[in-house]
């Protein structure tokens, strides 16, 4: 049984790891160990393969995301992601939930219940 | 083209046996990401082992995807619109035919039993001799062929019975196939 702190703290990450996967797909297309990789570095946002993979192939099925393949010296060729038309919308949509979001919860930590 | 180290390969084959057998669509893309990502992580000098360690194990992962896939369907998925209307196809037929058969076999079963108990109750009585009063009348039968049909109708009350929870088991078991496979007591936790 995990303690609260992790569970909590994974919670959390799976649900903004979409947005910020979002955002680092937009200034250029990349792929899947690269993606792994930048996301290991900023520490709490570091998450397993076997999350990261997977949300990458559901982004691409909500035609948030799609692939195309470039050769790569390592061996097989590798399946690049790009944002969508349709991921920019949702970045746009999500960046905006995010800040919203943020900002109720330092006015929160800050002031307790008094407005 | 093959990422070359049988470790690998036999990893990747059994994580792609296990996308097929949760019927997974785009397996040969998943598979060609997970392999890119062991031949792109060797290539920078990790150990294979821990590569695949952290991978966690195929089949694990295999269900991580349907997870993910399952919980947030995609929007122009076929299989998911006709998983969809096969549920409520199952939904609402069963729930037409229940309406009937619980009602029919229901209250068989309920109303046989209790009759039948009865009959046996003051059939045995009335063999013992007990005095049942003027108002418990066995239509010229013998109280002990009362007593015996009494266990004729508990036997079909309890039949009826029987057949109403073969049809409940049936029903729950026919709209448990059409459901997604994946639960979230199936993935581990990151």
């Amino acid at each position: 049984m995990p303690n609260a702190e992790t569970e909590w703290t994974s919670q959390l990450r799976r649900g903004v790891l979409e947005l910020c996967i979002l955002r680092l797909l937009r200034d250029k297309p990349n792929y899947g160990y690269e993606i792994v990789t930048m996301l290991a570095a900023m520490g709490p946002l570091a998450a397993g393969e076997n999350t990261i993979y997977p949300l990458l192939r559901r982004l691409k099925a909500d035609q948030h995301l799609e692939t195309f393949s470039v050769d790569s010296p390592a061996g097989p060729p590798r399946q690049y992601y790009r944002l969508t038309a349709r991921g920019q919308d949702r970045l746009a949509s999500l960046t905006h939930e995010w800040t919203d979001m943020a900002d109720a919860v330092a006015r929160c930590l800050t002031h307790g219940g008094t407005p | 083209m093959s990422t070359q180290q049988p470790e690998a390969e036999s990893y990747l084959k059994r994580f792609e046996a296990a996308l097929r057998k949760l019927k997974l669509a785009e397996c040969d893309e998943i598979v060609a990401d997970v392999r890119s990502h062991i031949a792109d992580a060797v290539s920078y000098g990790k150990p294979l082992p821990d590569v695949l360690h952290a991978l966690g194990k195929p089949e694990a992962l295999a269900r991580a995807y349907a997870m993910e896939l399952a919980i947030h369907p995609s929007d122009g998925g076929r299989i998911k619109i006709w998983r969809f209307f096969r549920v409520a196809m199952i939904v609402a037929a069963s729930g037409f035919v229940s309406l009937i058969v619980t009602l029919f076999l229901g209250s068989i079963a309920l109303g046989f039993f209790l009759s039948g108990l009865c009959c046996v109750i003051l059939g045995a009585l009335g063999a013992a001799g007990v005095d049942l009063g003027p108002h418990v009348n066995f239509g010229g039968m013998p109280p002990i062929v009362t007593a015996l049909l009494g266990v004729v109708l508990m036997a079909i009350g309890w039949g009826s019975g029987w057949l109403l929870w073969l049809y409940a088991r049936f029903i729950a078991r026919t709209l448990a196939r059409a459901l997604p496979q994946a639960t979230p007591a199936d993935v581990p936790t990151a």
